[in-house]
């Protein structure tokens, strides 16, 4: 789901090996949050119909919720695992490892699923020429608009975001520090009385 | 919430049989469906259905009754047994807005023989705690933790639900706002009353920490939040506090899991937990080699702190990955962060941007790093950290003798 311009996103994920991509773009699906967005990525999924496995980054690198795999997820009522760091299928089954701060965790579930990866996992691979030809000649990048799925106009976009931004700024910057210039003795020591001064040591 | 299924209207095609996860419902003699007691209401049969025969009873904006919402709730994190800092650091801010607003504290703790862990958020400025000792919660699991969660929040209604930033918080919360159907803000780094609407004003910074955004949840109950650990301080605890524990007994079986705990791995070596560390001590490019990595390490020691490091040190494999600071790897707010040899790209200062004080040690003078830092020596870390260390024995030994 995003604007038009996410097309090359697509097509870039065509060139290293999807066989289908879809883009949901309307003016009615902008401003959702990430409820609105799990509902309407959901409603996307469900339309496309049987599937297995849904895989999410573990957050996105603007908005850093990492909370729409999880509300996906839960819309979908298929088990998720997070933060996945390794994932192997076995007799139908997904066995995930998990990294949380200070374990891992070893999770199983059946399929359908949906996992959030980590970016140890795996190493993208490169696009192959057939696969960035394939992506700009042969296969189309199908548009999906809000009329093409069966939902419900409240729950999308702005209007189905429970959460709205009320104001957006940048941060204060920080009072400017103390550059300690001295040589390394007297530079470790300056550094010392003014760490004691503000009670940190 | 609640599933109600139409005799007249459904056809007995199974549809709802075939997609329901938990097999919570079935045809009877009439081939009619009917709800079993596995059924979750996880409203799945809902969508599936193709004559509308099956509805659920979903609160949407407008209908809810905002004003029927009271109180502060915090997740109480525990991990083997152990509150975590954030659950304490929670307990303290939704003390300060709770006063504002003229409502009570309540905690939510989840686990098995944990009990002594509500006097402690108590003592921390909780009113009440309700505890939910359940041998099936020992363990974080999603689903598990959702269930007893949701139905505990449905039906005592708080206004303001906070959680901890962690990875659990940010498993649990999603899957729990999207259940109750309300509004969700993550990574919070401040959380205020706006004091006329009487609405949680919550901020995070969005793009890497470039800009900051004041986020609102007007018509749906209660406001959530994750808030990023670190970021407020852990309350004084008050020994003489008195509080009340409501023990819950949650409305959980093994028929709610979706995801299975296989096990805990055993690891060579144990992951280092950085969010909850007050000093750390990191080392980048400028280190130039893993053998140079017990100098900081030394440094940390004498803080009593723990190692990070920036992306550039951990690809090199210099260090392992749950050192690494920053945008892909963690983020932290300790009271002291010194950087050694980093340039402080924007991915790492947005991991570590949120300290109480940062000192920089770097020898170009134009490092990005020196803008964010209190305090920065223009510097050969190779020849600073030795001497900051013999001050700080010197130092230290001398007290001792004191």
């Amino acid at each position: 789901m995003g604007p038009p311009q996410a097309d090359e996103a697509l097509r870039e994920a065509i060139a290293i090996g999807a066989d289908r991509a879809i883009l949901l773009t309307d003016r009615a699906f902008a401003g959702a949050d990430t409820m609105a967005t799990a509902y309407s990525l959901g409603s996307a999924i469900k339309k496309i119909g049987k599937y297995d496995l849904v895989l999410c980054g573990r957050q996105a690198i603007d908005g850093d919720t990492a909370q729409v795999g999880p509300q996906l997820a839960e819309f979908l009522s298929i088990p998720q695992i997070t933060y996945v760091l390794e994932v192997n299928i076995e007799d139908n089954k997904i066995i995930a490892i998990q990294e949380l701060e200070d374990k891992r965790v070893k999770w199983e579930a059946n399929l359908p699923a949906l996992l959030t990866i980590t970016a140890e996992a795996n190493k993208p691979r490169y696009p192959s020429a057939y696969g960035i030809m394939s992506a700009y000649k042969e296969k189309e990048v199908e548009i999906w608009e809000m009329k093409d799925l069966d939902v419900d106009e409240k729950r999308i976009g702005m209007d189905g975001s429970p959460t709205s931004v009320k104001r957006i700024f940048s941060p204060e910057p920080k009072g400017k520090g103390e550059i300690i210039k001295d040589e390394p003795k007297k530079a470790a020591e300056i550094l010392f009385n003014r760490l004691r001064a503000k009670n940190i040591l | 919430m609640a599933i109600y299924i139409n005799r007249d209207l459904c056809s007995g095609c199974g549809l709802c049989v075939e997609i329901c996860p938990f097999n919570g419902v079935k045809l009877d003699e009439e081939d009619v469906a009917i709800l079993l007691d596995a059924c979750t209401e996880c409203g799945a049969c809902v969508d599936e259905c193709p004559v509308e025969a099956i509805s659920i009873e979903v609160i949407k904006e407008g209908v809810i009754d905002i004003s029927k919402y009271s109180g502060i709730w915090t997740f109480a994190e525990q991990r083997d047994g152990k509150l975590t800092r954030v659950a304490k650091q929670l307990v303290g801010k939704a003390r300060q807005l709770a006063d504002i607003l003229g409502v009570r504290v309540e905690s939510v703790l989840l686990g098995h023989n944990i009990a002594e862990l509500a006097q402690e958020l108590i003592q921390c400025g909780a009113d009440n705690v309700y505890l939910v000792d359940n041998p099936m919660l020992e363990n974080y699991q999603t689903d598990l933790y959702t269930k007893a969660i949701c139905d505990l929040t449905m039906e005592k209604k708080p206004e303001i639900f906070i959680f901890g930033a962690t990875h659990m918080g940010r498993d649990l919360a999603p899957r729990l706002a999207q259940r109750i159907q309300t509004g969700l803000t993550a990574d919070c780094t401040e959380l205020t009353i706006d004091e006329t609407e009487r609405h949680l004003l919550q901020t995070r910074p969005a793009f890497g920490g470039n800009i900051m955004a004041t986020i609102t949840c007007k018509n749906h109950r209660p406001q959530m939040a994750t808030v990023r650990p670190g970021v407020f301080r852990e309350p004084e605890k008050d020994l003489s506090r008195k509080g009340n524990v409501i023990n819950i007994k949650p409305d959980i079986s093994k028929s709610y899991i979706l995801s299975r705990l296989v096990k805990f791995l055993k690891l060579e070596k144990k992951l280092v937990k950085l969010e909850e560390a007050e000093v750390i001590v990191s080392g980048g490019r400028g280190l130039k080699g893993p053998e140079n990595f017990p100098l900081i390490q030394e440094l940390a020691d004498l803080l009593g702190g723990e190692i990070g490091a920036s992306r550039a040190a951990v690809d090199a494999g210099w260090i392992s990955k749950d050192h690494q600071v920053g945008q892909t790897g963690k983020t932290v707010s300790p009271k002291l962060y010194i950087a050694c040899g980093i340039s402080g790209a924007i991915q790492h200062r947005a991991g570590m941007q949120a300290s109480e004080t940062i000192v920089a040690i770097n020898k170009d003078p134009d490092a990005p790093i020196f803008k964010i830092a209190d305090f920065g020596i223009v510097g050969d870390l190779f020849k600073v950290i030795p001497e900051l260390i013999s001050v700080l024995k010197a130092k230290k030994e001398k007290e001792m003798v004191v």
